[in-house]
């Protein structure tokens, strides 16, 4: 008798959701710690001055970077179905 | 020259349904941006026309496969292929007609499977490839897209928590769009593709082009099929964008950001281990999870359990609607006058409906929230930084 398990590859199927999981958490959180050091940025350059501001500046920068290789993995990933 | 007839109608009602599986799926990637007032409607479903467009252009791997693995290839004939089409559009012209967003590509796939059980019997149909290409992915994936949005949307709202909430969600705008652009883009590639696999089995059915290894999409046939599914886009199906965008949850821009990106995530992390989606139920699934997971948030489950009542329908009825027109196509025996009957009555209720959906049609502008973060009627943002 066949049964799911051997219809299914479970394996597979987990390690499809663990990637997904994995990837999904860190895009959403690179994107809250790049609004929340741009708007620290924007709020310190009026109080703190330059190098304060510069810091989170480049932290937005990184995190922004982040994404976009992100987009451009996700664009490499469709055209290799 | 009968089965040439009979192949032109089939584009003819491929098209049709792939017009259909854009205005159905437009919401997919927009109701979230659209409801935030992140985009105005048009322009909206201009960029998410021409994504789907585009997409339909990057690759053909997947129209080169379609049908296989679900139903046996060989004993497909044209006149299947047309029972099955009939069905899928029947479906979605129901569902977006009650505001649901179903799966347009498992009405497709139960619409072929409806039409070739009663054309070939059951052993046509390949049970095995059914569960594990269908049906298992179709449960476990809007399950993963709503638990990861879930949480992924509760850990941004604590790292911005700080902050005044629209002052932060207005920074959400360009990411949003940017998500939206990529489900769009992802649908292209996918739903267009599938499409241009059914126009190709009965091509080559009819032995109008060659299948096999060297087997390519004719040019005209993606050319075709990119238009039809972008010109569905454009005119946007409002109703579902209405369903999906403000009647589920009060969408925010980061939720809708979260629900976009988890969506096409869970779309490109599936399609490269080799598990074919729905765009629908990835996205539907993502925006209901990204509700929970934002605080204050209030899901309507009562929405969204009729959504999900509506993905276990798609298949059996879309089978069940291909399979009836199967059979009342040959009633008129193998020529061509069963297809082209159904085709004028297909036509005369489309025109039925396209008169009943003025007196009853959803304005693009009653797809925004009621509360939106850009525009017009954007909430005002408080000036002091919370501490």
């Amino acid at each position: 008798m066949i049964t799911a398990a051997d219809i299914v590859d479970w394996a597979a199927l987990g390690n499809a959701a663990w990637e997904i999981a994995l990837f999904g958490l860190v895009i959403l959180v690179v994107a809250a710690i790049a609004v929340a050091t741009s708007l620290r940025a924007q709020d310190v350059r009026k109080t703190a001055g330059g190098a304060v501001a510069t810091a989170y500046g480049a932290v937005t920068v990184v995190c922004v970077a982040g994404l976009a290789a992100a987009v451009v993995l996700g664009i490499h990933l469709m055209t290799q179905k | 020259m009968t089965g040439d007839i009979i192949v032109a109608l089939v584009v003819a009602v491929a098209l049709t349904f792939d017009f259909t599986n854009g205005f159905h799926d437009t919401a997919n990637a927009m109701a979230t941006t659209i409801a935030t007032g992140a985009l105005p409607p048009k322009l909206a479903v201009t960029i998410a026309a021409i994504l789907n467009f585009v997409g339909a252009f990057i690759s053909l791997k997947v129209a080169a496969t379609v049908a296989g693995g679900i139903v046996d290839a060989n004993v497909v004939t044209p006149t299947v292929i047309y029972g099955g089409l009939i069905g899928a559009i029947t479906w979605n012209l129901a569902t977006w007609w009650f505001g649901l967003p179903s799966s347009s590509s498992h009405a497709l796939i139960g619409g072929v499977v409806g039409a070739t059980f009663v054309a070939d019997g059951a052993d046509a149909i390949q049970g095995d490839g059914i569960l594990g290409k269908v049906l298992v992915p179709a449960v476990v994936s809007p399950i993963i897209a709503g638990v990861v949005a879930a949480i992924g949307v509760f850990v941004m709202y604590k790292i911005i928590s700080r902050f005044v909430e629209e002052r932060a969600e207005r920074e959400f705008r360009w990411a949003q769009v940017a998500s939206s652009s990529m489900v769009a883009l992802a649908h292209g590639t996918n739903d267009a593709q599938k499409t241009m696999g059914v126009i190709s089995l009965a091509l080559i059915a009819n032995g109008s082009i060659k299948g096999g290894a060297g087997f390519d999409v004719p040019t005209w046939v993606v050319v075709c099929c990119a238009s039809a599914i972008a010109l569905g886009t454009y005119t946007g199906g409002w109703r579902i964008i209405k369903t999906l965008g403000t009647k589920v949850v009060e969408v925010r821009p980061p939720q809708g950001f979260g629900s976009e990106a988890v969506a096409a995530t869970v779309i490109l992390v599936s399609s490269n281990a080799g598990y074919p989606l729905s765009t629908t139920q990835v996205v539907s699934g993502a925006v209901t999870g990204s509700g929970v997971g934002r605080p204050g948030a209030v899901v309507n489950w009562a929405v969204a359990g009729r959504i999900v009542a509506g993905w276990f329908l798609t298949l059996p009825a879309a089978a069940a609607t291909a399979a009836l027109a199967y059979l009342i196509i040959r009633l008129f025996g193998d020529g061509a006058v069963g297809p082209i009957v159904m085709t004028v009555v297909l036509a005369f209720a489309g025109f039925l409906l396209w008169q009943a959906n003025r007196r009853s049609d959803v304005k693009p502008h009653e797809t925004i929230s009621e509360t939106p973060s850009f525009g017009p009627a954007a909430r005002p943002v408080a000036a002091a930084v919370t501490a």
